[in-house]
């Protein structure tokens, strides 16, 4: 899975540009992941703009970053579309993650105030 | 409204292979799209059909390639029904899922466990049967 990332101040963003995040596809991504953690970024946006459609094993290696980095970083989540959202809602998983609409706004929004 | 005749049945096979399940999803959503389902339900539907193909593929044989797992989708006017079918290793039961847990203790936040939850909670009657050596997952949505 080819996975963009950039850099902004102390932020990771990663775009993930497969459409698919599923059982198929999920353990390349997640170890991409895990691998740019284990390199010490510990703040992350996920950026998901380009993804439609992901599956249960797809979040729940979300879920799995999301635990990794408990205590010690944050990923926030942006870009979601309205059909991979149903499914966030679906699974109530819209109420752990701190979700923005696009990567400017995520960006503003963790940066640390001033 | 549906087109044409509005009822039929058609059988899709692939092998027992992760790489090949986005396929019967993708076919869902095209047999939704001729339902008066609307859009963001189509997808879901096509979620619940991925996960129940993933769950033949990796639970039924193991995650073994070169055995079939069978898609029929039915259409009548009133509903649209898929049945998923193995003849690997059967579920014990097709018990009622959950997803309770409480969103400031993160270890009680849930990875796995999630498509029978999907499944369940989108489609209106889902029932689980092994009639021979056939396991046979069904899943209907009204219209």
């Amino acid at each position: 899975m080819k996975i963009e990332a950039e850099q902004i101040a102390d932020i990771l963003v990663l775009t993930p540009y497969d459409y698919r995040i599923d059982a198929s596809s999920v353990a390349d991504f997640k170890g991409q992941l895990v691998a740019w953690i284990q390199e010490g970024n510990y703040r992350i946006l996920l950026d998901l703009s380009q993804i439609d459609f992901i599956d249960s094993s797809g979040l729940g290696a979300i879920v799995s970053l999301w635990k990794l980095l408990s205590g010690k970083g944050d990923i926030c989540l942006c870009g979601i579309r309205e059909p991979v959202m149903s499914l966030f809602k679906l699974t109530r998983m819209d109420r752990i993650f701190r979700i923005y609409s696009s990567s400017v706004e995520a960006v503003e929004a963790m940066k640390p105030a001033a | 409204m549906m087109h044409g005749k509005g009822s039929g049945t058609i059988r899709l096979v692939i092998d027992s292979s992760l790489k090949d399940v986005f396929l019967m999803g993708l076919a869902a959503k095209s047999f939704c799209a001729f339902t008066p389902l609307p859009k963001d339900l189509c997808y879901l539907i096509e979620l619940c059909v991925i996960e129940a193909v993933t769950n033949a593929v990796k639970h039924a044989y193991l995650g073994q390639p070169d055995h079939e797992v069978d898609l029929i989708v039915s259409m009548d006017p009133q509903q649209i029904k898929f049945q998923v079918c193995d003849t690997g290793i059967a579920m014990k039961s097709l018990e009622e899922a959950s997803m309770d847990f409480d969103p400031e203790d993160h270890q009680s936040v849930p990875e796995g466990g999630m498509g029978l939850f999907i499944i369940q909670t989108v489609m209106d009657d889902v029932t689980y049967e092994t009639v021979g050596e056939t396991n046979i997952l069904t899943m209907r949505k009204l219209f």
